[in-house]
């Protein structure tokens, strides 16, 4: 028996369909036979099993090209959540809440010539002072060496004051950085026997600058009674790589060191140990909360733009320092095997759009299964 | 305003970079502003020749930007009276000092137009009026200081020396301090470095200044011995405790008070 030419040829259809067609065309006529009160012959029962027998064997071609199609739908679509799942954001906006007892600060050229910690260009008092590294001292015979040190006065029993309202403690007036140079700033907390202060040391090529206001007596003899007057006597030291270790006379008042400074490079790590205590990271593309900060871990920040450090503060012997980085592109914690906090295109997407994406996952599921179900019908 | 002035020192300092020269025919002493800076200038600073042929800079410069320290600014010998310059004339700057040290004579408006000079004489200074006398002829308006270098105990030191107007001489000395924040200086310090003395604190009541942010008072240094004396005015250990910087003060008498 010959296959029956189909009525109309058609090179775009695929040879299961033109089967199927002819299938039903045969049946349709073997319906009408048979509806006459004609028996089917035996060709005409032999035409349809061939046809049938035809179609299955095209039909398992067909589903080996549906598969490949399939799994290489399915691979793109791994390698796609892959990609989104291990590349990683050039870079994010992070926050950084760290204690520690020191950290390095590159300071920006946008800064201002002066410092002063404290608040609003208050004068700190001080118990002592201890300078160290400077190139210029004024007056010279206060420290030729380049090292000296200043103390709150200490007056002697029998004198009488005028008043007896004075602070004897050591000011900082100023503290004057070079506004057009590269500066390395390293604020620690410097320990004493009794207190903890703060270490403020800047590096730079060219000389910073402190000013202190000693409290000096002015004796006099009236009477046979000492009475004394005080005054502050000025001292001034300057130096490429000044060093100052800064006791405050108030050490349970906060002492804020730096507020609102642009800095370029952020190191918590002295000596090649982490300076860290603890503290919180905020990466702002990731869906987490926050990343908490364990002693000694290393905290690795880079940005592409300044970093803002929004404040720095001395607390109880403890520096805190509270950091925006709105483009940092690297921020890493860790010892040995430092855990990469940058997060990936998935994480930024799932953090950005989360509702949109799980919608795009359940509608581009349901289509799948929807058009594997067109697909079977089909055949 | 802070950060316009930053830029504008920006600016300055990328213009000072770029014109390494521009200011070279001026002598060491005079002001390091490239000249590009001074385009627009009625009269600008530049160099000049004394009546003695010496070389000194006088004319006007742009209006100062920068927020100094706390500072004394002007030192002059007291002076009764007005002290005006006229045109046309010869006037000269005199001051009490060893004769054959030179002194930088340093001349500044308090107020705008910002007529400044700068020489480098021993003894005193004499030049024309005519750019003087046009742009700040009121002595008073003027921040007048004269510094030199001194060595004393192996150190360098910069001494100022009170300067007058005219011929004469007072031992009462006009300080005049600039400050940006308000102050309440009620002392000034005085530390003698030559010879060395103790220090004294003298009561001092500052006045309002011939502009503003500058406040002036008066020491009568008549009593004390000639020599250097480190000199800063502070508020009392009762307050805050800003002092100024503090200057190394020539002090020497001579005749004719």
């Amino acid at each position: 028996m010959s296959i029956t030419k189909p009525a109309k040829s058609d090179p775009e259809r695929t040879p299961p369909e033109l089967l199927s067609e002819e299938m039903a065309r045969k049946l349709t006529d073997l319906a009408a036979a048979l509806r006459k009160g004609v028996a089917p012959s035996v060709e005409d029962l032999e035409t349809i099993e061939r046809l049938s027998k035809l179609k299955t064997l095209f039909s398992a071609h067909d589903n080996g090209r549906r598969k490949k199609i399939e799994i290489g739908f399915l691979c793109a679509t791994a390698l796609l959540l892959i990609g989104l799942a291990f590349v990683r954001m050039p870079s994010t906006a992070v926050d950084l809440d760290v204690r520690a007892t020191k950290v390095r600060l590159a300071l920006t050229n946008q800064r201002s010539a002066s410092l002063i910690p404290g608040e609003l260009g208050e004068i700190l008092a001080l118990k002592q002072a201890r300078v160290s590294g400077a190139d210029e001292v004024d007056p010279p015979t206060v420290g030729e060496s380049g090292s000296f040190e200043l103390n709150q006065f200490v007056p002697s029993s029998g004198t009488t004051t005028h008043g007896g309202s004075e602070d004897m403690a050591v000011r900082l007036q100023e503290i004057s950085i070079p506004s057009d140079s590269p500066l390395t700033i390293a604020v620690g907390v410097a320990y004493a026997a009794d207190s903890r202060g703060l270490v403020f040391e800047a590096s730079g090529s060219k000389p910073s600058t402190a000013r202190f206001g000693e409290v000096i007596p002015l004796g006099k003899e009236v009477h046979n009674e000492k009475t004394v007057r005080y005054a502050i006597s000025p001292v001034r030291a300057g130096g490429k790589n000044l060093s100052l270790e800064l006791f405050p006379a108030n050490s349970e008042r906060q002492l804020t060191v730096f507020r609102d400074m642009h800095v370029s490079e952020v190191c918590f790590e002295d000596a090649g140990h982490s300076t860290i205590l603890g503290g919180l990271a905020f990466i702002k593309s990731r869906g987490e909360a926050s990343v908490p900060l364990q002693p000694s871990d290393r905290l690795t920040i880079r940005s592409a733009s300044p970093m803002l450090v929004r404040k720095l503060t001395l607390t109880k012997g403890e520096l805190k320092a509270t950091l925006s980085a709105p483009r940092a592109t690297t921020i890493q914690v860790g010892e040995d095997s430092p855990r990469n906090l940058m997060p990936t295109l998935f994480e930024w997407i799932r953090f950005r759009w989360p509702n949109q994406l799980y919608a795009t996952l359940s509608a581009l599921v349901a289509l799948w299964l929807a058009t594997r179900r067109w697909w079977e019908s089909s055949k | 305003m802070m950060r316009l002035a930053n830029h504008t020192m920006i600016f300055i300092s990328i213009c000072c970079s770029a014109l390494p020269g521009a200011a070279q025919d001026r002598p060491a002493f005079c002001e390091p502003v490239p000249d590009a800076l001074l385009g627009g200038l009625q009269a600008p600073y530049a160099r000049q020749v004394a009546p003695d042929n010496n070389i000194y800079c006088e004319g006007l410069l742009r209006n100062p930007i920068a927020l100094p320290p706390t500072s004394v600014v002007s030192v002059k010998q007291d002076q009764a009276g007005n002290c005006l310059f006229v045109p046309n004339r010869i006037a000269s700057l005199t001051w009490c000092d060893d004769p054959q040290e030179p002194v930088h004579v340093r001349l500044r408006s308090f107020k705008s137009p910002m007529f400044a000079l700068d020489a480098m004489h021993t003894h005193k200074f004499e030049w024309r009026t005519d750019l003087i006398a046009q742009w700040q002829p009121d002595w008073r308006n003027i921040a007048a200081i004269g510094i030199r270098e001194a060595n004393i105990g192996g150190q360098t030191y910069k001494l100022v020396v009170p300067l007058r107007n005219g011929a004469g001489y007072s031992s009462s000395y006009a300080f005049v301090v600039r400050s940006k924040i308000p102050l309440h200086l009620n002392t000034a310090l005085i530390e003698p470095l030559q010879p060395p003395n103790q220090p004294e604190a003298v009561a001092v009541t500052f006045v309002s200044g011939p502009s503003k942010e500058t406040w002036m008072a008066t020491i009568p240094f008549a009593r004390m011995k000639n020599g250097v004396y480190r000199v800063t005015f502070e508020e009392g250990v009762e307050q805050a405790g800003n002092t100024t910087e503090p200057i190394y003060l020539r002090h020497k008498v001579c005749g004719g008070q």
